[in-house]
């Protein structure tokens, strides 16, 4: 049975791994022959793929970092504050977590366009920092801290931040991992708002890129694919201890 | 993790967006290095001497002002013409080769009659080894 359930188990790796293997033996094997030219095309004559690539690393470290910033407050404010509502709102985030992006994308629009916010870098970063899907996630492991903690904390010192900076923050540092590589790589992969918010070809990311089929060959986009999937290997390569961490201590809440 | 993986990990990531970076600055540099490079112009006005028959029945000699090539970029009675074009999101500068009438001539050049307009930019050097629709480099461009 162990064995049947090990084999079903690298069947099923080897259906997720084949699309990323199948782009890297494409990026390299075209007509018949093993060749770099699709590299040599991408660097040397596709000049926007560096523009859309820087475009994807600064959207998604400066949303990563910011999301952090305002995320940890909100979760620490719906685990340890107590005001009216609380239960409410946190349903509301629950709910907004749920929707699919399809049904946020009109409304964003349009607050967008009445801001003034089209076509700006700042169009695609706003709307993402405030998304709930890490408030809930850090909501669901902080209330499983031990008060005790806090409550130490407490008698040190009556200022809230601190609490949370030194004895929130150091508890939660595999969920922090955790949240932070999901957003990057939610945010490295976007295609729904630059393609739809931005016009402007020089604020566009490298997944616009990636859909262009039209105007570049597979010779191009194999290469583009596999250079568009380092970032976050490495990334995850990274934090991958405090991330398989984060996730088992999730999982046993 | 160890911290020899961490730093050779560091290390990795370092040494890719800074070959990012160094890609971003130069490639475009390198690109135009690799191409033909070529020297193009355009086309002047000179005035060429013809023989013509006066009302009186005598051949007298006059001037005509007209668009002109020089003989030697002449190739089987074509000329390599620049055209810039949008491609891959970028404006690249590609040769056609086109078709010339000639007409006149003088010591240097040949009349155009006609295959080409007054605001073509037509290769003056290193026409040699172009071949039709190469993408080229130009190195300077005179008025």
């Amino acid at each position: 049975m162990k064995k049947g359930i090990r084999f079903v188990l690298l069947l099923l790796a080897a259906a997720f791994l084949m699309p990323v293997l199948a782009t890297v033996l494409f990026s390299f094997y075209m007509e018949g022959t093993v060749m770099v030219r699709g590299y040599d095309e991408l660097f040397f004559e596709c000049f926007q793929f560096y523009t859309m690539f820087w475009n994807s690393v600064f959207y998604a470290t400066v949303i990563t970092v910011f999301q952090m910033i305002v995320m940890i407050p909100a979760a620490f404010s719906f685990s340890f504050a107590r005001f009216k509502g609380k239960g409410v709102l946190f349903l509301l985030y629950v709910i907004l977590m749920m929707m699919p992006l399809q049904v946020m994308i009109l409304p964003n629009y349009i607050g967008l366009r009445d801001m003034g916010l089209l076509n700006t870098r700042a169009g695609i970063i706003l709307p993402m920092i405030f998304s709930p899907f890490g408030v809930v996630m850090m909501h669901q492991y902080m209330k499983n801290m031990d008060d005790a903690v806090i409550e130490a904390m407490r008698l040190e010192t009556g200022s809230v931040v601190r609490i949370m900076l030194m004895g929130v923050i150091p508890q939660i540092k595999a969920c922090v991992y955790v949240v932070a590589v999901f957003v990057f790589a939610d945010c490295f992969n976007m295609l729904e708002q630059p393609l739809l918010f931005l016009q402007d070809e020089q604020l566009k990311t490298l997944t616009v890129f990636l859909s262009k089929t039209g105007e570049y060959g597979q010779e191009v986009l194999y290469p583009a694919s596999v250079l568009f999937m380092i970032p976050v290997l490495l990334l995850y390569l990274f934090c991958h201890r405090e991330l398989e961490k984060g996730l088992q201590i999730y999982e046993f809440q | 993790m160890s911290s020899n993986k961490k730093k050779g990990l560091l290390l990795l990531t370092a040494l890719f967006y800074a070959g990012m970076i160094l890609l971003t600055v130069f490639a475009e540099d390198i690109h135009n290095a690799r191409l033909p490079q070529v020297a193009a112009a355009r086309m002047i006005q000179q005035i060429f001497t013809y023989e013509r028959v006066s009302e009186n029945g005598f051949v007298i000699e006059a001037d005509k002002k007209a668009l002109a090539i020089p003989k030697e970029i002449v190739q089987e009675s074509c000329v390599f013409v620049i055209r810039t074009v949008e491609e891959k999101g970028r404006t690249c500068t590609r040769v056609y080769r086109v078709s010339v009438e000639t007409g006149l001539e003088t010591e240097k050049y040949y009349e155009v009659r006609s295959g080409l307009h007054s605001a073509d930019q037509i290769v003056i050097t290193g026409y040699e080894t172009l071949s039709d629709g190469e993408e080229v480099y130009v190195k300077e461009k005179n008025k």
